[in-house]
């Protein structure tokens, strides 16, 4: 029972990823490298390792990728998302472990995300256009972008953590997690 | 609430992003940048520069007497100019398109241009 | 700052906590809003659409301006696929093309041709007898002597030479325009459509980009065409690099609704010995020109500019720049083995 429940939480939770993904593209934020994402999505991705762990993060930022793709997007907006998900998801989860021994803020964690994040598309949107001055250009200026970004996005999924974790239902789907990640 | 640790990786990343524009800072614009030297308002000479160029330097005859101009890594500089006041030399290096060392005195000017300002559109060869 | 906001968010609770997130969820939103606004700000300005092809040997690219960049993408597309269709006919490479057919049966009888080909081939003769011989379809079993069309590379013999020569001569290519046939008169002799079919290509592709209304655009397959000027209503600039240093350029020359190409000694060549040979062989002597280091000619379409400019450089400073200023709305450039810059008179007005 426990484990459909979270399947079904996860599912709400690559729900919201994927809306945020879809305006955020149709939006047309873009930050000079055409399809460059700022990464709110990044909110829900966060979320999804305070409360279910890495490997449910990375399965949220996958199926969001993939679903977002197919909503509205391009082979190359599709690249560009995946590497700059995957690549920000496996820093922070990377992070998360320092996060738990205490070492390092969650906010600290979103930044890294976003800045990997950041990173990973640039280098593969230099990869797709052969150009790699692309990246001496664009990566000082968006590394700087990630740090705010990643404020925003790490307070964005602490609150959320919050108001969750009010909530029992999703608590009891989370079994022993709980008590580790609250902080 | 904040490490040390936290504190480290902030820093971290923003020298790596200062120091990626820095280096910008140093890389040819894009584009073939030339130096043009005019005197009197006749071009003299064009020097082109390439990555890892030897270093030029030029003595032009201008209207009052010679001007010394050096042109290394891509930058260029007045060395010296026989005017009375020094500013073209006091104007230090010059490494970007658009950017210019004018000595009034001797009509001498040292000027940088590219590609992009001639703004073409397309080659034929 | 950062901590009071974190604070707020992380340890307050009831209102105050509520109050602040959600002036920050105002502040943030807004930012979004204006930033997504500042973005699409030039969105009703000219939008550019472009694409690039492989195609007849090189990359060919068109480059269009519009108001709607989706509807300049489909067009060009469209266009794309017209200069493929032109191409399956009159590519040498494809048996069965046209071209094909006709030297496979030279010497032997006429062949019918579509009549694109049969176009293509009357305005070659007709530029041929305007150069006086000095631009030649019929040079293709010259250009295989010197090993340019299989890329094994040799000098050929005198005697080699003097074989070959009486198959190269344009009068010798005999059209029939009833029944739209070509036919080459003596065995061995072959024509070789490819840079005059490039230009016939792009001219069509412009002609159709602005049968469809395009105002502002241009192709660009080493041969260069452009279709009205720029979006800011200022001539295309053309720049023309030195043909040895490639990082300078010998002029800028600005071009509306016209053609420009340029041929050079360093296109396709081979040294041998200490000697370049480049692949523009004159038809009179059997051998590549040594007079000449690239010749660029402006004119109204595309399959001027490019035989005039192969004509010119085989011509020599002289008589090429006599070719050029005798012919109307035909300009150009040419830049020789010492590097001296030869001008016609209408270029030189317009140029800096």
């Amino acid at each position: 029972m426990t484990k459909t429940t979270k399947l079904v939480y996860l599912a709400l939770l690559i729900t919201f990823a994927v809306v945020i993904h879809t305006i955020e593209s149709a939006l047309g934020i873009t930050l000079a490298i055409p399809g460059a994402k700022l990464g709110l999505a990044n909110i829900i991705t966060l979320l999804a390792i305070l409360l279910y762990g890495f490997k449910s993060g990375m399965i949220v930022s996958v199926m969001r990728c993939a679903i977002g793709f197919l909503i509205i997007g391009n082979p190359f907006t599709f690249s560009l998302s995946l590497s700059g998900a995957v690549f920000s998801t496996g820093i922070m989860g990377l992070a998360f472990i320092f996060y738990k021994k205490g070492l390092i803020n969650v906010l600290t964690v979103s930044i890294l995300g976003a800045g990997a994040h950041n990173l990973a598309q640039v280098v593969i949107a230099s990869l797709i256009i052969q150009n790699v001055e692309l990246i001496t250009f664009y990566l000082p200026i968006l590394l700087l972008i990630s740090i705010p970004t990643g404020v925003f996005t790490g307070l964005s999924a602490t609150y959320l953590y919050k108001l969750i974790n009010k909530n029992y239902m999703i608590t009891q789907s989370m079994g022993d997690l709980k008590n580790e990640t609250t902080k | 609430m904040f490490t040390r640790l936290d504190y480290i990786i902030w820093i971290g990343i923003i020298v790596l992003a200062l120091g990626g524009v820095l280096y910008y800072q140093q890389i040819d614009v894009k584009g073939q940048s030339k130096i043009e030297i005019t005197v009197d308002g006749e071009v003299y000479d064009i020097i082109p520069l390439t990555r890892d160029m030897e270093d030029v330097s030029r003595e032009v005859q201008g209207f009052i007497g010679t001007t010394y101009i050096e042109i290394s890594g891509s930058r260029a500089r007045v060395t010296y100019s026989d005017c009375p006041d020094k500013i073209c030399v006091h104007s230090g290096w010059i490494n970007k398109p658009g950017q210019m060392i004018v000595c009034l005195p001797n009509r001498v000017i040292v000027q940088m241009t590219s590609d992009m300002e001639q703004d073409i559109d397309l080659y034929t060869n | 700052m950062l901590k009071i906001i974190f604070k707020y968010i992380y340890n307050t609770e009831g209102k105050t906590r509520k109050r602040a997130v959600e002036v920050l969820a105002v502040i943030f939103i807004v930012g979004i809003i204006s930033f997504t606004l500042y973005n699409h700000l030039g969105d009703d300005g000219p939008q550019v659409s472009s694409k690039r092809v492989f195609m007849m040997d090189t990359t060919f690219e068109i480059v269009l301006y519009s108001t709607d960049e989706g509807q300049g993408n489909r067009l060009i597309d469209e266009a794309f696929n017209e200069a493929r269709n032109l191409e399956k006919v009159l590519s040498r490479f494809i048996s069965s093309s046209d071209v094909d057919r006709i030297n496979r049966n030279a010497g032997i009888e006429p062949v019918e041709v579509d009549p694109v080909t049969f176009h293509v081939v009357e305005k070659a003769i007709h530029f041929s007898e305007i150069s006086e011989g000095s631009f030649d379809v019929t040079v293709a079993p010259l250009l295989e002597l010197w090993g340019f069309g299989t890329g094994e590379h040799s000098v050929p013999t005198e005697e080699e030479i003097k074989e070959v020569l009486p198959l190269v001569d344009y009068k010798k290519i005999e059209i029939e325009e009833d029944n739209l046939t070509v036919f080459l008169q003596e065995e061995g002799m072959a024509i070789d459509l490819g840079g005059i079919a490039k230009g016939y290509i792009v001219d069509h592709t412009i002609e159709y980009l602005e049968r469809q209304g395009a105002e502002s655009a241009f192709v660009d397959a080493g041969d260069i065409r452009v279709l009205g000027e720029r979006p800011d209503e200022t001539p295309w600039k053309i720049g023309v690099r030195h043909p040895r240093q490639r990082e300078d350029l010998i002029a800028v020359i600005p071009v509306s609704d016209e053609s420009i190409d340029t041929s050079g000694d360093y296109e396709r060549f081979f040294i041998e010995d200490g000697k370049r040979y480049h692949h523009i062989i004159d038809p009179h002597t059997g051998k590549p020109t040594r007079e000449m280091l690239s010749v660029t000619v402006v004119s109204p379409d595309c399959v001027a500019a490019d035989t005039l400019s192969t004509a010119a450089f085989v011509l020599g400073p002289e008589k090429g720049l006599e070719l050029l200023e005798e012919l109307p709305e035909v300009e150009g450039l040419l830049f020789d083995v010492n590097e001296e810059l030869y001008i016609t008179s209408g270029l030189k007005d317009i140029m800096k």
